[in-house]
């Protein structure tokens, strides 16, 4: 939306090509998970920025608020007391929408132009153009869209497309008091991700690592993770993202089948037409009924 | 006692009881004080009878009326409580 139509790079349910001429760089967003004092200040900033106010919740016993995402919440921390090591370490990850090169929710989509991968990498919901069907959230191997109740559309973390496309970096970045959530071309939060991995290792966490799984072609929101070997520590973070068998049956397998089903069905009513005449009502049925 | 993160108990001291929502942790140890194990229970002050977010019983419902007179401010930073499970949500 915020961005111009030269700059997509995949648009929901269309065949024609995407405009090329233009090259980009990647962006991504790097969050450090061992940096993350857990203020919330990030969902604080999402809310203020997109113009979002989620209901006041309950507490259920737990620093997770609100407990999950939702259409006014695009950002939660997620906060898991674990003891990998039997030592006690409280993780907390910023969920929200990865970015993936390859995103499933554009795969699922049936609407036109109601998700698009921007040349950056971003991807966004058009919700102008959503139907409101979910698809979008079955084919996310991160369960991360939410249906509105209000509208019945499908909305999620823009990675601030609007400030992105004027040069500014994400609301979360910005507001983020530690440092834990960094923002720039991909490449270079590949390789400060790096540095900060071996940082990490001499500190005694021997199996740290960068988050961007290549089950999902990459994802252009990366974890910095104090345990890469196991992200499930993380609130459950998949270890290999994967966009669901069925969504690749539907959108690939089945679709040309249903498609050529379609295509003969109405070549054989034409054929049968132009072979056989019209249905005529016999004189004797005719009379039959007077 | 108190089962899992989420359930309602009453903390209760000398002076009175609030009900509040139970956030079980295993960051604050339990300590062991002359051999008998002795909990710590953290509540915050940011809420009342009014506001925005949702209410809450006053916290200093249980503190002593005390005051320090080097600091000028309350000297209730710590004290002791009881705790007790509530069956039902209040």
């Amino acid at each position: 939306m915020a961005l111009q139509p030269l700059d997509i790079a995949a648009r929901s349910a269309t065949t024609t090509p995407s405009p090329s001429a233009r090259q980009g760089f990647e962006v991504a967003k790097l969050i450090d998970i061992s940096k993350c004092i857990g203020c919330k200040a990030c969902q604080v900033a999402c809310m203020e920025w997109n113009d979002l106010r989620d209901e006041v919740g309950f507490n259920h016993g737990v620093y997770d608020n609100p407990l999950d995402l939702t259409d006014q919440s695009w950002t939660v921390m997620r906060f898991s007391e674990v003891e990998p090591d039997g030592r006690l370490e409280w993780l907390i990850r910023k969920d929200g929408c990865m970015h993936c090169a390859d995103p499933g929710c554009l795969k699922a989509c049936p609407a036109p132009g109601a998700i698009v991968k921007y040349g950056n990498g971003i991807v966004d919901f058009n919700q102008e153009n959503c139907i409101g069907c979910g698809y979008c959230i079955t084919g996310c191997p991160f369960n991360i869209p939410r249906l509105a109740a209000k509208d019945g559309k499908a909305y999620k973390c823009t990675l601030c497309s609007d400030r992105v496309a004027v040069g500014l970096e994400p609301a979360c970045v910005k507001t983020c008091p530690t440092g834990a959530i960094t923002y720039g071309a991909k490449d270079d939060m590949i390789e400060s991700a790096a540095i900060r991995v071996r940082d990490l290792n001499d500190r005694g966490f021997a199996n740290a690592g960068l988050y961007d799984p290549p089950g999902v072609g990459g994802t252009h929101v990366m974890y910095v993770l104090q345990h890469a070997d196991r992200p499930e520590l993380y609130a459950d973070l998949p270890r290999d993202p994967q966009i669901d068998p069925l969504v690749s049956v539907w959108k690939g397998l089945a679709k040309p089948l249903a498609i050529a089903a379609f295509a003969a069905v109405s070549l054989a009513g034409l054929f049968h037409y132009i072979t056989k005449g019209p249905n005529e009502v016999s004189k004797e049925t005719e009379k039959e009924f007077d | 006692m108190i089962k899992a993160a989420g359930d309602h108990v009453r903390v209760r001291s000398k002076r009175g009881f609030i009900v509040a929502v139970a956030v079980v942790t295993k960051r604050l140890k339990t300590l062991m004080i002359e051999g008998r194990p002795v909990h710590t229970v953290g509540i915050p002050i940011h809420w009342g009878f009014k506001g925005v977010a949702r209410n809450g019983y006053i916290t200093n419902t249980l503190t002593p009326f005390v005051g320090d007179a080097n600091t000028q401010t309350p000297e209730f930073k710590a004290f002791l409580v009881d705790l007790e499970l509530l069956p039902t949500k209040v």
